[in-house]
């Protein structure tokens, strides 16, 4: 318990000190992405690191709020916050619908049904022009906050940092509670984990529309956020970075998600200037990862430091 | 007191009848044992009563009230736990950690209310983490609380799965080859383990495969043989009933 209280002030204080040490408005840009991300990986890290129930959609529902932002505020003129929370609410309900017959899959087979719902939502983005400006994308009104617009990037960097420190400590909490090791336990033995009580499938749908929403919230920052959205924020490209994130910071790991956002958002930036190869260094680091750490980064070398320190 | 009755239970795989029309009744405080040789449905039998599968035919009452083809979950709530021949342990947990699931449904399990770290959430943990260690010590496994539960070996696995059960605070609880694979003094334990919980009130379902173990500790026996119940009785009744060794060795050529 206190050991993740020092965990969640250590990474105040790392933001803090980050706010003051950032350069120019470019680095500004890629840190306030990486927080934003970090959060929706920290909600699919809840669903598949820990619950054990993979997605290859997830890009889908920040496509939806990052498109439902858009619209609402563009066409209906709600304000953004108000936009934001509805289609979180929205999402939420839409992600608890699907979820029932989604998740009595296993495997294989979630893999699929969860790759076919971020492609139906890439197609209706790009269908319905009408709404969604389809493959042209769409410019999106910045945030109102204290009745003003919010174009700067430090005011940005302090909503994205805020939002990541209370999801950081939302998660801690949660996989340190009861809830959260029926989740670990759903991960390791579905049968066993009814036996001892666990009502699998209420979970399993409570943690998949839990991580949804997560993904809708920061969809609909980041559409005010960067001003123009396009379908392929919510295409299987993304859906599977996001995995990618998970694994390579680590499965089951909190500041493993923000690490794994972290480095594949870092790592186009380094390769830049090799931009020929850069597509396969990305493919060298991955299967790196996979051969020599295979839990992900932060688990991985917490053991090391563990057995070290013993 | 009956704990545990079921009304002429059957179940068919593809047309093989696993279990047919059995009938058994456990009193709570008493170890009532289930064996017969492989494939007689022992298994299919707990697997039954605990919800995992659904009767074809029959009925199963858990203190009086109906329960036939509840959920698994639902089950917990009217007093039955049960562990698993092949281990069924959460690997990526505790020791610790593997017991506290088994108190799943005494505690606020609500994700919003973990995701706050309500102070009730943390209390109630507490306490049920000092009960926890308090079953590890009578399984006789506290040593290793805190190791993972992929570290440590078959004969601790086995005795933290009776801890795990044992976390919810069942009425009725369902073993299912509880020796399997342990040695003599691990088996020893586990006999002591179990006598002890059948005499603070407990109802024991046993299946086991240790004869020895099963006319030791056992009240009543049920022999299956081919899905069917053979005969039920005491320990000596079983032991001297030519069909129990005809079903176990065959027919004196």
């Amino acid at each position: 318990m206190s050991g993740d209280t020092y965990r969640v002030a250590g990474l105040i204080l790392a933001l803090i000190a980050a706010y003051f040490v950032i350069p120019d408005a470019f680095v500004m840009d890629l840190w306030i992405r990486i927080m934003l991300i970090s959060v929706v990986v920290i909600g699919l890290n809840l669903l598949f690191g820990y619950t054990g129930q993979i997605s290859l959609g997830h890009a889908g529902f920040i496509g939806i709020g990052s498109y439902g932002s858009a619209i609402m505020t563009a066409h209906l003129q709600i304000h953004p916050v108000l936009g934001l929370l509805a289609m979180a609410v929205a999402t939420g309900f839409f992600a608890y619908l699907i979820a029932r017959p989604i998740l009595s899959l296993k495997g294989h087979h979630l893999a699929m049904a969860t790759l076919g719902i971020g492609v139906i939502v890439t197609i209706v983005l790009n269908n319905e022009t009408a709404w969604t400006g389809g493959s042209d994308g769409l410019v999106v009104e910045p945030l109102r906050l204290f009745g003003g617009p919010i174009y700067d990037g430090g005011q940005w960097y302090v909503i994205a940092a805020g939002m990541l420190v209370v999801v950081v400590w939302g998660a801690l909490n949660l996989v340190r509670s009861p809830a959260g090791r029926a989740l670990r336990a759903i991960h390791g033995s579905e049968i066993a984990a009814q036996v001892a009580g666990i009502d699998v499938s209420a979970l399993k749908v409570r943690i998949f529309a839990l991580s949804a929403i997560l993904a809708s919230v920061v969809g609909s920052l980041e559409a005010h956020y960067l001003g123009f959205i396009s379908p392929g924020t919510a295409g299987f490209g993304r859906s599977i970075l996001l995995m990618t994130m998970v694994v390579v910071g680590g499965m089951g790991s909190v500041f493993g998600s923000i690490l794994g956002a972290a480095i594949l958002l870092l790592l186009p930036q380094v390769l830049a200037a090799v931009s020929v190869w850069e597509t396969a260094a990305f493919g060298i680091v991955l299967v790196a990862t996979m051969i020599f750490m295979p839990r992900g980064l932060v688990p991985t070398i917490g053991s090391l430091v563990r057995r070290r320190a013993r | 007191m009956i704990a545990l009755r079921t009304h002429g239970i059957s179940k068919g795989f593809g047309g093989v009848l696993a279990v047919q029309n059995v009938t058994l009744n456990v009193q709570i405080g008493t170890v009532h044992s289930v064996i017969g040789p492989n494939g007689a449905g022992k298994t299919t039998l707990i697997n039954l009563i605990s919800g995992i599968y659904r009767p074809d035919a029959g009925r199963i009452e858990l203190f009086g009230t109906d329960v036939t083809g509840h959920a698994p979950e639902r089950l917990v709530g009217h007093g039955l736990s049960r562990t698993f021949q092949n281990i069924k342990i959460f690997n990526e947990m505790t020791v610790l950690e593997n017991v506290l699931v088994g108190a799943h449904q005494r505690l606020n399990t609500s994700i919003l209310a973990g995701m706050l770290n309500l102070p009730s959430i943390w209390k109630a943990d507490k306490e049920v983490t000092e009960e926890a260690e308090a079953l590890l010590e009578t399984v006789g496994i506290a040593d290793v609380r805190h190791a993972d539960a992929s570290q440590i070996s078959y004969g601790h696995l086995k005795r933290l799965e009776i801890a795990r059960a044992l976390a919810s605070h069942p009425k009725l609880l369902l073993l299912d080859e509880p020796a399997a694979g342990l040695n003599a003094s691990e088996t020893a334990n586990i006999a002591s383990v179990v006598k002890g919980l059948s005499e603070n009130g407990l109802g024991i379902l046993l299946v086991e495969h240790d004869m020895s173990l099963v006319m030791a500790i056992s009240d009543r026996i049920s022999v299956l043989d081919q899905g069917k119940t053979l005969m039920e009785g005491t320990p000596d009744e079983v032991r001297a009933d030519p069909r129990v060794i005809k079903a176990y060795l065959g027919e004196p050529a």
